[in-house]
């Protein structure tokens, strides 16, 4: 339900544009009610469950699958693309090491701005110019702390005799499994019967 | 300028299901020109509680007032420049093209004409030990050292009242944490100013500070003057926390010279005070020592003869003994 929360005001919204501005046989003859139409309801509601399957199937799969299993997956699937001399191990390892690294980055500048603020006190005030300065005090020492943990980590990684994805093996090996297939079947006949029912209805 | 701490509380994302109360009813008072240590384990609530004195966080019970004045969102420039704050590892706050800049980045809300600044810049700069030279130079250019004097003399530059450091010997070699102390401590007898020195390295507080505050779990758990606080071992340990390292030798040497004073805070002290008893036991023994120019024993020749079994009713021997056995 939390994940919801984000297109309940764009459902709202949908579905006040799609009642009220949807030209087609109207509900009644007179009064507020004319105004609205059979087939803008049918609109209306297609629209709203449209957008809630969305909110839910994206944070079911937030709520239930890891970044970093995310990110494997995705590094699985990519793995054709190898053939073009795209490099999907690179594009893998810097989407993980990002993740990773969003917490201490925002810490590092809470502290940054913090550190800042004490020494003067004006980093909300001015005109447009003024404030897209005052992002320098922050911007900078954020950079040079991300270049710094950047080339610390890359020091680490070798040290542990990181070189790429050259005889590179996983400790977790995602495969196959019973729920995939029957998640995968589900889906197969749902898709199905959708396409059959609105067919039906032409 | 003294800060008036009254039953403060705070609470981290009040209201929500993240709630988190850091720190409960801190009563205290901090007087102009002292010179204060906070200690406390990690999480105990220091940094926190810091950040109340120049207004980055407002408490969510209590009240905090610097110079009789209330904290609020009215007078924080002006509480900002009187209250000087240096954060951890403040070299890693540095931004601007040059140094010059860097340093009057802390004058940048005040209303001041150019030569005011310059003065004030240079006056910093010479504060901390720098040079002018520097002054065109890229803040990061420097090597660590002096790019955290640079850190401290933008602080500096507001002629604050009040001085908050916050670990300033982190990340450094012995050397350079005797040489920053030496520096804090003799800018705040200069300048009279008030310092507040958050830390939880106990040789640090011992060194410089005439009060320690102890937090634990966001509480005062002691407060008091240093010797005393230090002298209390166990609320110590309790809290979390050790006192300062030449104190366990110095108990450990109380349990076989019962002479011995061991409420020493520094390795100076100790020495002063094994001098001494040194040269008690020698008079005792009726044996002579070579005095160094302050008149104190310098046992530079350690007298083998006394090591032994011949020597067992000897009581020096004894200690001698374990000495060498340890």
């Amino acid at each position: 339900m939390r994940g919801l929360k984000p297109v309940f005001f764009l459902a709202l919204f949908a579905v006040v544009m799609n009642l009220f501005f949807v030209s087609g046989t109207p509900l009644t003859e007179h009064g507020i009610l004319s105004h609205i139409s059979r087939e803008g309801i049918d609109l209306a509601l297609k629209m709203v469950l449209r957008l809630l399957l969305l909110a839910s199937v994206a944070s079911l799969l937030t709520f239930t699958t890891t970044p970093l299993s995310l990110t494997d997956g995705l590094e699985r699937l990519m793995k054709p693309l190898n053939r073009i001399k795209v490099p999907v191990h690179e594009i893998a390892m810097m989407i993980s090491i990002a993740l990773r690294f969003i917490p201490a980055i925002l810490k590092e500048a809470d502290r940054i701005i913090k550190a800042q603020a004490s020494r003067s006190a004006d980093l909300d005030g001015g005109n447009a110019l003024q404030r897209a300065r005052n992002f320098m005090p922050i911007i900078l020492p954020l950079f040079a702390g991300a270049f710094r943990r950047g080339d610390d980590l890359a020091t680490a990684m070798e040290a542990r005799c990181y070189r790429g994805n050259r005889g590179r093996t996983s400790m977790r090996r995602p495969g196959f499994s019973l729920a995939d297939l029957t998640s995968a079947a589900v889906m197969v006949v749902f898709l199905t019967t959708l396409m059959l029912v609105e067919h039906a209805r032409y | 300028m003294s800060i008036s701490i009254e039953k403060l509380s705070h609470t981290f994302s009040q209201g929500t299901p993240f709630e988190k109360a850091v720190l409960h009813d801190i009563t205290l008072e901090l007087d102009a020109g002292s010179r204060i240590g906070i200690a406390g384990r990690s999480g105990s609530g220091k940094t926190t509680l810091i950040q109340h004195l120049n207004g980055l966080l407002r408490p969510t019970g209590g009240a905090i007032s610097v110079n009789g004045l209330e904290v609020s969102s009215r007078n924080l420039k002006e509480l900002r420049r009187r209250v000087g704050m240096v954060s951890q590892q403040p070299e890693q706050q540095l931004f601007e093209e040059t140094v010059f800049k860097e340093v009057a980045f802390g004058l940048s809300g005040c209303a001041i004409t150019a030569t005011e600044t310059d003065m004030r810049v240079r006056g910093a700069l010479k504060a901390v030990g720098l040079g002018e030279e520097i002054l065109g130079s890229s803040p990061f250019a420097l090597s660590c050292g002096q790019k955290r004097r640079v850190a401290i003399a933008s602080v500096l530059v507001t002629e604050p009242e009040i001085l908050v450091m916050d670990e300033p010997t982190a990340g450094l070699d012995p050397r350079g944490r005797r040489e920053i102390l030496d520096f804090i401590s003799g800018l705040q007898r200069e300048r009279g100013l008030t310092l507040i020195m958050v830390s939880h390295n106990m040789d640090d507080l011992a060194r410089l500070c005439d009060r320690v505050v102890v937090l634990s779990n966001g509480a005062v758990a002691m407060d008091g003057k240093t010797r005393e606080v230090f002298g209390d071992i166990g609320a110590l340990e309790r809290a979390g926390l050790k006192a300062p390292q030449i104190r366990y030798l110095m108990m450990e040497l109380k349990r076989r010279i019962p002479e011995l004073d061991d409420t020493v805070l520094t390795v100076e002290e100790a020495r002063v005070e094994l001098g001494r008893v040194w040269g008690m036991k020698r008079e005792e023994t009726g044996s002579h020592d070579e005095r160094d120019d302050h008149g104190e024993v310098f046992p530079r020749r350690f007298d083998y003869s006394q090591i032994g079994s011949e020597n067992k009713d000897n009581p020096d021997s004894d200690l001698y003994d374990r000495c060498i056995s340890c």
